[in-house]
C-alpha cells in the first residue's frame, strides 16, 4: 500500500499504453470510521478520496491544472479581458512589433494579436473539449458492446476500429476536412471526435472483456439485472479511471490536430480565431514577423504540456498498479 | 499460428474494400478537377461537357468506382486525370524516398528512444531523467509543422550570420536528377536531415518514454528481484533479462506508430518540398484527381496492415505467453 | 556497461553529423552550394512538377499554367514574343502583314531561325500547329479560339501566308508556341511532350529553337535547361545551364533564396515576401502586373434582389476603400499598386483611363443614397430597404491570406457604411466549378489572369455567355464587344473597348480592384535578369542572363 512520505514520479508511457483495473477498495481511514457508524456506503467515496489525494501529491500534474484552469479561463472570459475586439482592425497600425498598447503586436489587418490569442484560446479550447467529450462517448459505446457482448458483435467493432486505424489519420482528415471547406468549431470538433474515438473504444473493451468474467458480474446477472444495467452500474464505474485519462489526452490531441488542418488549409473559418489557425495566418506573414507565429505557438505547447501532466497525473492517481516504487 | 495469420489476411480484405470506397466517394465528390478549367474564360462550357464524358465525370459515383476497381487491377491503378500520366511508375518512384526519410527517422528515433528510455530507467529520479521526461513532454506538446518551420529559420540565421550552410531547407538534392557516388549521397544526407529532425523528435519522445515504462516494469519485476537474489551482476540482469524482455512491447509501438509517421510525412514533405508519397497525396488531393490518391491509399494501408501482422507475430514469437489460435 | 553503450552511440551520431557538416563547410560556400559549376542558375519554381504535370503547351487544358510558358519560352519559340512594357515583339519572324477583306497575315520568317537539328523553321511549321490545333482528335485538349477561324496556310519555306475565314482581332495571339513538323509529324501529341520536349524519331534527343534546350524533366524536383550549342537565331546563351527547382511552399522558397540555396524566385505576391527586400545580397523588382482582382455582383435570380438596382451596386462600391486595402496588401511589397480604375484595360497598358473614378470611397454618398431611397439604419448599425436587409453574401476562395485579409478590411468598411458583407468563402474548386457557373452567388471576388489582347472581356460581359457570371445585360455593350472581335483596326478596336469600359463603370457591374503586383528576387551577382509582368515571364531573355 502506500506510504505516506513516496514522492509519486512520473512513470507513464507514452498516450496508448493500455492499462489495467483500479482496485475496488481504497485503504481504511479515520473519515471511514465515521461513515461506517452513519451507515453510509464507502466504497465509491473512499476510492475517489484516495485518487484526489494522489494526484495532489504529483505536482508536476497540480501545477499544470492550475495553468491550465488560468489558460482556459483567460479564454472564457476572453470578452472581458481582451483589449480590443478580435475584428476590430486598425490599418495605420499594420503587423505592429509588440509595445504597450498591443502587447502581443498586430497583424496583417492591425487586429490586436493578444486579443485573438484569448479568442483563440476559447475556440480552441471548445473544439477540444467538444472532441474529447464526444469521442468518449462514442468509444465507450462502441467499445463497451464489443467487450460486453463478445463473439460476432465484438469481431465486426473490432474490424470497424481496424478501418479506422489502417490510415494515417491526418490523410483521412484531409480528404474529410477538403469536403467541408472551412468549418465552425461545432462541425470540425464532430469530425475529430468521429475519427479519434478507436483508442478509448480498444480500452474499454479491453477492461469489459477482463470484467466480464468478475463475480460480482455473475451475482448481478443471477439476481436478474439487465445487461444495460450491468454495464452502467458496475462494469463503467470501474473503467471510469483509463476513460477520464484517455479523455483527457484526446483534448490535447484535439488541438493539436486543429492546428495542423489549419496550416494545411482547412481549419476553422475566419474571422473566428483558433489557436491553428492563427498560427498560419502568422507564417503565411513571414518569420520575421516572429510575434504573430511565437505566441500562438507557445500556448499551444503550454496547453498540450500541462494537458499530458495533467493526464499523467490522473493516471497515477486513478491506476495504481502502475505506479512505481524506487527499486 | 498460420491459420492466425490467413485469418487476419482475409479480415483485411473487407477492410481494404470499405476503406477504399469510403475515401473514392469523398474525393470524388468534393473536389472538382475541372474547377481550374472553369475559372479560363476562353473554354467554352460545351468543351467542359464533353471533357467530363470523355473522362467519366458525369456518371455516378458507384459506376466510377467500379471503374477505379478495374484499372487499379488491369493497368497498375491507372493513369492521372489530366496528363494521362501513368500512376505506378510515380509511385515507385516517391515511395522510394518516403522510405528513405521514414526509415531514416525510425532507425534514427528507435535508438535513441531506446538509450535516453533506458538510461532514464537505471537512473530514475535523475537530472538526465528529469531532462529526458520534460522534453518528451515538449516534444509530444509540438506541432511538428512548426517545429519544422522553426529548423528552417535556424539554419538560415546560421548560414546569414556565420556562412556555413549545415543543413539543407528544400528540395532532395542539390543537382535535379538521380547521381552517384559519395558527395551524392552527403547531398542527399544534408537535404534529409532537416525533415528527419523534425520527425525524430515526436517518435523519439514515444518510443524513450514507453521504452522507460516498460524497463521500469521489468525491473520491478518478479523474475528479475530473483536474478538479483541468486547473486548476479547488476549489468548481466540488466542486460541479459530486463532489457531484452523490456524491448517486446516496443516492437509493437513502432509497428503502429508507421501508420503515424505516414501521416507525419505528408506535413515535413509539404514544407521541405520533398518529392516523397506526402507531397504526392497532398499535390493530387488538392486537384482532385481521385486516382492518384486511391493509389497512395491502397499502399499505405496494405503497408499498415503488413507491419501490424508483423508486430503482432513478432510479439508472439518473443513473448510464449502468448498464444494465437 | 549500458553507459558505454549509450556514449558509444552518441558519438556515433556525433561523428555522422559533424562528417556532414564539415562536408558541407568544404562543398558549400555561401555561393557555389547552389550550382558547382559557375555556369549554373537555380531558378525556385513555384509550381510544377506534379504527378500530371505536362510539358506540351499546344495542349491549353491540360498542360497551360504560366510556369510552363517560363519553363518553355528559352526552349520552343513563337512569333511574337510579350515584352514587359506589354506589347508584342517580333520573335521568329521580321514582320507581319496584315491586310483586311478578307483577314490575311503574311509572315516574314526570319532566315536564321531554325531547330536545334539545323532544320530551318518555316511555313511548315505554321501549318502543322493550326493543324495540330483544329485536329478533333484534340477537341477536348485545345481551345479552338482563333484557330478554328483559318481557312488555309500557304508556304512551306520563309514566307507564311494566313488566310482567314472571318476576321479574328486577337490574331496576334496565335502561332504563339510552334511545333517542329519534322519532328512531330505523325506523333501523337497527349503523350509525346509529356516528359521531354524532344524528337521522338531520333531517339528522344532534346530538340528547340530557343537558346537553350530541355534536357531533364524530374518529376517533383526540377526541370533542366542547357545551353542551345547550336545556332538559334539570337544571341548565343551566356549560362551554360538553368536548373528549374520546384519549391511550392512560399516559406521554403523564402527561405532558400536567403540561404542562397537558389539564385532568383518570381513568388506570388504574399506579404512574408516584404522581408526580402531589406536582405544585403538580394535585388528585389517588382512591377504592376496583368492579373487583376475585382468583385462581381450577381445581378440575377440566385443573388441579392437588391443588387438589381443600380443605386446599391453604386453605394457597393462607394463603401469600400479600394486605396486603403491595396496598401494594406500591397504597400510593404510594392508601393505603387493603386486601386484599378478600369475593367477593361489595365495600368501600364494603351487606353487605361480610369472609369470608375466616381465610385471611389465615398461613405457620405451612400449614407445620402440610402435616405434617398428611405431605407432606415437598424441597431447594428446596418441599413434595410423596403424590409430587405442590405446584407450580402461575400464570396472568395479560401486558403489565400491576402484575400482573407481584403474581405476583412473590406467587411470592416463597409459596414461603418452601413452595409454588411458575409463571410461565403468556400475552396477554389468550389467557386470555379459550382457557385460561379451556376451564378449562385451575391458577391464574388476573384483574379482574371488575362493577356495583352482585350478578347478576354468580350466572353465576361456579353449577355448571355457562358462565362458572364453576373447575368449583367446590356445590348449595347453586348454589340460593341463582338465587333471589337472581328475589329482589325488596333485604334478603332480599342475606341471599342473603351466605350465598353465607360458603360461597365455607369453600369456598376463590376468592382475592380487592384492588380496583383509581380515580384522578382535574385542574387546581386545574377545579370540580365529583368521582370516581365506579362503573361511571358521573365525568362523571355534567358540568353542574357549570366552570373557573377
Amino acid at each position: 500500500m502506500s506510504s505516506p512520505g513516496v514522492r509519486d514520479e512520473l512513470s507513464i508511457g507514452p498516450p496508448g499504453t493500455q492499462y489495467s483495473m483500479p482496485p475496488a477498495e481504497g485503504p481504511s481511514d479515520p473519515s471511514e470510521e465515521l461513515t461506517y457508524q452513519y451507515g453510509l456506503e464507502i466504497e465509491a467515496r473512499s476510492q475517489w478520496a484516495y485518487a484526489r489525494r494522489r494526484f495532489f501529491r504529483h505536482r508536476l500534474a497540480l501545477g499544470s491544472l492550475i495553468v491550465l484552469l488560468l489558460i482556459f479561463g483567460a479564454g472564457l472570459f476572453a470578452n472581458f479581458l481582451a483589449p480590443y475586439s478580435y475584428t476590430e482592425i486598425n490599418l495605420d497600425a499594420l503587423s505592429a512589433k509588440p509595445s504597450l498598447h498591443h502587447l502581443f503586436g498586430t497583424d496583417s489587418a492591425g487586429r490586436d494579436s493578444l486579443s485573438r490569442v484569448l479568442y483563440g484560446i476559447r475556440t480552441s479550447a471548445r473544439v477540444g473539449v467538444l472532441v474529447g467529450i464526444l469521442s468518449t462517448v462514442i468509444g465507450t459505446i462502441v467499445g463497451g458492446l464489443a467487450g460486453y457482448y463478445g463473439g460476432w458483435a465484438d469481431n465486426l467493432l473490432m474490424r470497424v476500429t481496424d478501418l479506422f486505424l489502417t490510415l494515417p489519420l491526418l490523410a483521412v482528415l484531409l480528404v474529410a476536412a477538403k469536403y467541408l471547406g472551412h468549418s465552425t468549431p461545432t462541425k470540425l470538433a464532430l469530425l475529430l471526435a468521429f475519427l479519434i474515438w478507436t483508442q478509448i473504444a480498444r480500452i474499454v473493451r479491453g477492461s469489459f472483456l477482463s470484467l466480464r468474467e468478475k463475480e460480482y458480474v455473475e451475482a448481478a446477472k443471477a439476481a436478474g439485472a439487465g445487461d444495460l444495467r450491468i454495464m452502467l452500474r458496475h462494469m463503467i464505474p470501474n473503467t471510469i479511471g483509463p476513460i477520464v485519462v484517455s479523455a483527457t489526452l484526446t483534448i490535447g490531441t484535439a488541438i493539436l490536430l486543429e492546428a495542423v488542418l489549419s496550416f494545411l488549409g482547412f481549419g476553422i473559418e475566419p474571422p473566428t480565431p483558433a489557436l491553428g489557425a492563427l498560427l498560419n495566418e502568422g507564417q503565411d506573414q513571414g518569420i520575421d514577423k516572429w510575434w504573430l507565429v511565437t505566441f500562438p505557438g507557445i500556448v499551444i505547447v503550454v496547453i498540450v504540456l500541462c494537458i499530458n501532466f495533467v493526464g499523467d497525473g490522473l493516471r497515477d492517481a486513478l491506476d495504481p498498479t502502475q505506479r512505481r516504487v524506487r527499486a | 499460428m498460420l491459420t492466425y495469420i490467413i485469418r487476419r489476411l482475409l479480415y483485411s480484405i473487407p477492410v481494404l474494400v470499405a476503406t477504399s470506397f469510403l475515401i473514392f466517394t469523398f474525393v470524388s465528390i468534393t473536389g472538382d478537377p475541372l474547377g481550374r478549367l472553369r475559372s479560363n474564360p476562353n473554354i467554352t462550357a460545351e468543351q467542359i461537357h464533353s471533357i467530363e464524358h470523355s473522362k467519366n465525370l458525369d456518371k455516378p459515383v458507384i459506376v466510377r468506382y467500379g471503374y477505379w476497381v478495374h484499372d487499379a487491377f488491369t493497368k497498375q491503378f491507372g493513369t492521372t486525370l489530366f496528363g494521362n500520366r501513368k500512376i505506378w511508375p510515380d509511385l515507385q518512384r516517391v515511395i522510394g524516398h518516403t522510405l528513405q526519410f521514414i526509415l531514416t527517422a525510425i532507425i534514427i528515433s528507435v535508438i535513441l528512444g531506446i538509450g535516453i528510455g533506458v538510461y532514464s530507467a537505471l537512473r530514475q529520479y535523475s537530472l538526465f531523467d528529469y531532462t529526458a521526461t520534460t522534453l518528451s513532454f515538449v516534444g509530444f506538446a509540438t506541432p511538428v509543422f512548426w517545429l519544422a518551420l522553426m529548423l528552417q529559420v535556424l539554419m538560415v540565421q546560421i548560414f546569414l550570420k556565420w556562412h556555413v550552410r549545415i543543413f539543407y531547407t528544400s528540395g532532395l538534392s542539390s543537382s535535379v536528377g538521380a547521381g552517384h557516388g559519395f558527395h551524392f549521397l552527403l547531398d542527399r544526407v544534408q537535404h534529409l536531415a532537416l525533415p528527419v529532425i523534425a520527425l525524430c523528435a515526436l517518435s523519439t519522445a514515444t518510443y524513450s518514454r514507453f521504452m522507460r515504462a516498460s524497463m521500469l516494469e521489468v525491473l520491478n519485476s518478479d523474475y528479475v528481484r530473483t536474478a538479483r537474489a541468486k547473486g548476479l551482476i547488476e549489468r548481466r540482469v540488466v542486460m541479459r533479462h530486463a532489457f531484452r524482455n523490456a524491448l517486446i512491447p516496443l516492437i509493437t509501438v513502432v509497428a503502429l506508430d508507421f501508420g503515424g509517421l505516414f501521416a507525419g510525412a505528408i506535413v515535413t514533405e509539404t514544407i521541405f518540398t520533398l518529392d516523397g508519397m506526402g507531397y504526392y497525396f497532398v499535390n493530387s488531393l488538392f486537384a482532385s484527381d481521385p486516382y492518384p490518391v486511391m493509389a497512395w491509399l491502397m499502399v499505405v494501408a496494405t503497408m499498415v496492415i503488413l507491419f501490424n501482422l508483423v508486430a503482432d507475430i513478432l510479439y508472439g514469437v518473443f513473448d510464449p505467453r502468448i498464444r494465437y489460435e | 556497461m549500458h553507459r558505454r553503450k549509450l556514449w558509444l552511440l552518441a558519438g556515433v551520431v556525433l561523428a555522422a553529423l559533424a562528417l556532414a557538416a564539415t562536408g558541407s563547410a568544404r562543398v558549400s560556400g555561401p555561393d557555389s552550394a547552389s550550382s558547382s559549376k559557375a555556369g549554373t542558375l537555380v531558378f525556385g519554381a513555384e509550381q510544377g512538377g506534379g504527378p500530371d504535370w505536362c510539358l506540351n503547351l499546344i495542349l491549353d487544358v491540360d498542360c497551360n499554367a504560366f510556369w510552363n510558358v517560363v519553363f518553355q519560352t528559352p526552349v520552343i519559340r513563337g512569333a511574337f514574343l510579350f515584352t514587359p512594357k506589354f506589347t508584342w515583339k517580333p520573335d521568329l519572324i521580321t514582320k507581319a502583314k496584315l491586310q483586311t477583306g478578307p483577314q490575311r497575315v503574311t509572315y516574314y520568317i526570319r532566315k536564321n531561325a531554325k531547330w536545334s537539328d539545323g532544320t530551318p523553321v518555316t511555313g511548315k511549321d505554321w501549318k502543322f500547329t493550326w493543324q495540330t490545333a483544329i485536329n478533333p482528335k484534340y477537341k477536348d485538349h485545345i481551345d479552338p479560339l482563333g484557330w478554328e477561324d483559318i481557312r488555309s496556310i500557304v508556304g512551306s519555306g520563309k514566307v507564311v501566308k494566313v488566310t482567314f475565314k472571318r476576321n479574328f482581332a486577337g490574331w496576334k495571339n496565335l502561332f504563339s508556341y510552334i511545333l517542329p513538323q519534322h519532328a512531330l509529324a505523325g506523333s501523337d501529341m497527349l503523350t509525346v511532350w509529356n516528359d521531354c520536349i524532344c524528337n521522338p524519331k531520333k531517339g528522344n534527343a532534346p530538340i528547340g529553337d530557343g537558346p537553350f534546350l530541355l534536357t531533364r524533366f524530374d518529376r517533383g524536383s526540377g526541370i533542366t535547361l542547357t545551353r542551345n550549342s547550336h545556332a538559334w537565331y539570337g544571341k548565343k546563351a551566356k549560362l551554360d545551364s538553368i536548373v528549374f527547382r520546384f519549391i511550392t511552399n512560399t516559406n521554403s522558397e523564402i527561405q532558400s533564396i536567403r540561404s542562397g540555396e537558389v539564385d532568383a524566385i518570381y513568388p506570388q505576391p504574399q506579404l512574408a515576401l516584404a522581408d526580402l527586400r531589406s536582405q544585403a545580397g538580394l535585388r528585389v523588382v517588382s512591377h504592376v502586373g496583368l492579373q487583376f482582382e475585382h468583385i462581381e455582383i450577381q445581378q440575377g435570380a440566385k443573388g441579392n434582389p437588391l443588387a438589381k438596382q443600380l443605386w446599391i451596386r453604386k453605394a457597393l462600391s462607394q463603401s469600400v476603400n479600394r486605396a486603403s486595402a491595396a496598401k494594406a496588401l500591397y504597400g510593404t511589397l510594392n508601393p505603387s499598386v493603386g486601386p484599378l480604375g478600369s475593367i477593361v484595360r489595365l495600368k501600364g497598358e494603351a487606353g487605361y483611363r480610369n472609369d470608375f473614378a466616381s465610385l471611389n470611397y465615398a461613405p457620405a454618398k451612400v449614407e445620402a443614397a440610402m435616405k434617398a431611397h428611405s431605407c432606415t439604419k437598424g441597431g447594428d448599425g446596418i441599413f434595410t430597404c423596403n424590409g430587405t436587409k442590405v446584407a450580402f453574401d461575400f464570396a472568395s476562395t479560401t486558403g489565400n491570406a491576402l484575400r482573407t485579409l481584403a474581405f476583412t478590411i473590406f467587411q470592416d468598411q463597409a459596414a461603418k457604411a452601413g452595409i454588411q458583407l458575409r463571410n461565403a468563402f468556400v475552396p477554389a474548386g468550389t467557386l470555379f466549378g459550382s457557385k460561379l457557373p451556376a451564378h449562385d452567388f451575391d458577391l464574388a471576388m476573384f483574379t482574371y489572369l488575362v493577356t495583352v489582347d482585350p478578347h478576354y472581356n468580350v466572353a465576361s460581359y456579353s449577355c448571355g455567355n457562358a462565362s458572364n457570371y453576373t447575368e449583367y445585360c446590356n445590348r449595347q455593350v453586348t454589340k460593341w464587344l463582338g465587333q471589337s472581335d472581328r475589329e482589325l483596326n488596333p485604334k478603332k478596336r480599342l475606341a471599342l473597348i473603351s466605350k465598353v469600359g465607360k458603360q461597365l463603370a455607369a453600369d456598376a457591374a463590376v468592382i475592380p480592384l487592384y492588380q496583383r503586383p509581380t515580384y522578382l528576387v535574385y542574387k546581386t551577382s545574377v545579370h540580365g535578369m529583368v521582370d516581365n509582368a506579362s503573361s511571358q515571364g521573365p525568362s523571355f531573355n534567358a540568353e542574357n542572363w549570366s552570373k557573377g
